[in-house]
């Protein structure tokens, strides 16, 4: 499966559950600010794509690898994500535009980054785990 | 005749064995539903039930023994069970324990398993059953709620604390998932004549029940009436997050 059939999967399951009509979602589109995809869709959009592909998609996992990578250094200092996090996220995360993760985002402004193709990213990464 | 096109469809009762989920059982058989039938532990009432329906329905009745207080289990039970059924229509949360008990006297644990019982547990069920729901983008949830969420209480303070819990969570559970074809609402019973309500009896005033517009206690099949008709699309297709009182107008 390629990354482009992919990313065209991940928006015709945000069509089919936010009614969106297709040519608004864009692999760059935010999927909370841009979408305005509310949390129940945004809960019916990852069952639907764990479904398809037989995967289990967890946002929180962005910010769990992201803390594993760093190992001791910390992710977060009282919920500011740290320059370390920062780059790691960066790394992670590439599809987001840089000037978005600069020092201050608290990690719950991690959800509000995630983007169509982040989307994307995260589903290919877990096919690729589960092809291993 | 009213067609509540019940037939064929999956329900899920917890709390099957109990004096009111074994009539919500019972009423949702005769309507040709297939009902998976939680109990914790006493299956010997389940096989009371069956006797009581005719035998071309005992096909249509699956126990599983669901003890809500090992949610972990419950989980693992009903995977097993989703994978054989594909999907759970109806969901009907019915299991609770009341326990009679001045507040002051009630240990922490006691008040803990009240809450854990009457509320967490079928918080917890629900969210385990709508992951399904939500698939298939259709769904009924119907709590089982009781009239001392709003009215009485003395002697059951943390039980009808929690109740009023479980209206909220019907109410705000409906705003969240109503888009997504899924109907959430509960059913508030008065006193009805089973071994938890003779309890909780006792500590209503006796001239109470003759003072009230109906002026006897409920029957069971009652509460499984005004269940069938929430859970049935055909009747009640409009209404969600309600909590319908079904006392007899005790709480008037």
């Amino acid at each position: 499966m390629t990354d482009k059939q992919i990313l065209q999967t991940i928006q015709e399951v945000i069509n089919q559950s936010s009614g969106l009509p297709l040519t608004e979602i864009h692999p760059n589109s935010t999927l909370f600010d841009k979408l305005a995809i509310d949390s129940i869709d945004m809960v019916d959009i990852l069952f639907n794509l764990e479904r398809k592909y037989d995967i289990e998609l967890k946002i929180s996992e962005i910010e769990q690898y992201s803390k594993d990578e760093l190992g001791d250094e910390p992710f977060e200092i009282d919920q500011i994500i740290t320059e370390k996090g920062l780059e790691v996220l960066r790394k992670r995360m590439p599809e987001i535009p840089s000037e978005k993760l600069t020092l201050g985002i608290t990690i719950h402004d991690i959800i509000r980054l995630i983007t169509v193709q982040s989307l994307a990213n995260m589903v290919a990464v877990q096919l690729e785990k589960k092809k291993n | 005749m009213l067609n509540l096109d019940l037939m064929n469809k999956t329900v899920l009762i917890t709390g099957a064995n109990g004096g009111i989920g074994s009539a919500i059982t019972k009423a949702f058989l005769e309507e040709g539903a297939v009902v998976i039938a939680g109990y914790r532990g006493n299956i010997q009432k389940l096989d009371t039930l069956k006797s009581e329906v005719p035998n071309s329905l005992h096909s249509k009745i699956i126990p599983i023994q669901l003890d809500l207080n090992n949610l972990d289990q419950c989980k693992i039970e009903l995977d097993n069970l989703i994978s054989r059924i594909e999907s759970i229509d109806i969901l009907v949360n019915c299991a609770g324990t009341a326990v009679e008990k001045p507040f002051l006297l009630s240990d922490f644990e006691e008040l803990d398993s009240q809450i854990q019982s009457n509320f967490l547990a079928p918080v917890k069920l629900t969210q385990l059953v709508l992951k399904n729901m939500l698939l298939k983008k259709k769904g009924c949830i119907v709590n089982i709620s009781s009239i001392v969420s709003s009215r009485f209480g003395r002697g059951i303070v943390v039980y009808s604390s929690a109740k009023a819990a479980v209206d909220r969570f019907t109410k705000s559970l409906a705003l969240e998932v109503g888009r997504k074809g899924i109907r959430v609402n509960a059913v508030c019973p008065g006193m009805i004549e089973t071994k938890m309500t003779n309890m909780l009896q006792k500590n209503m005033p006796s001239e109470l029940l003759k003072m009230s517009p109906i002026t006897r206690p409920g029957q069971p099949f009652e509460i499984a009436r005004a269940v069938l008709f929430l859970a049935s699309e055909n009747m009640s297709s409009y209404i969600t997050g309600t909590t319908l009182v079904v006392d007899g107008g005790l709480s008037i």
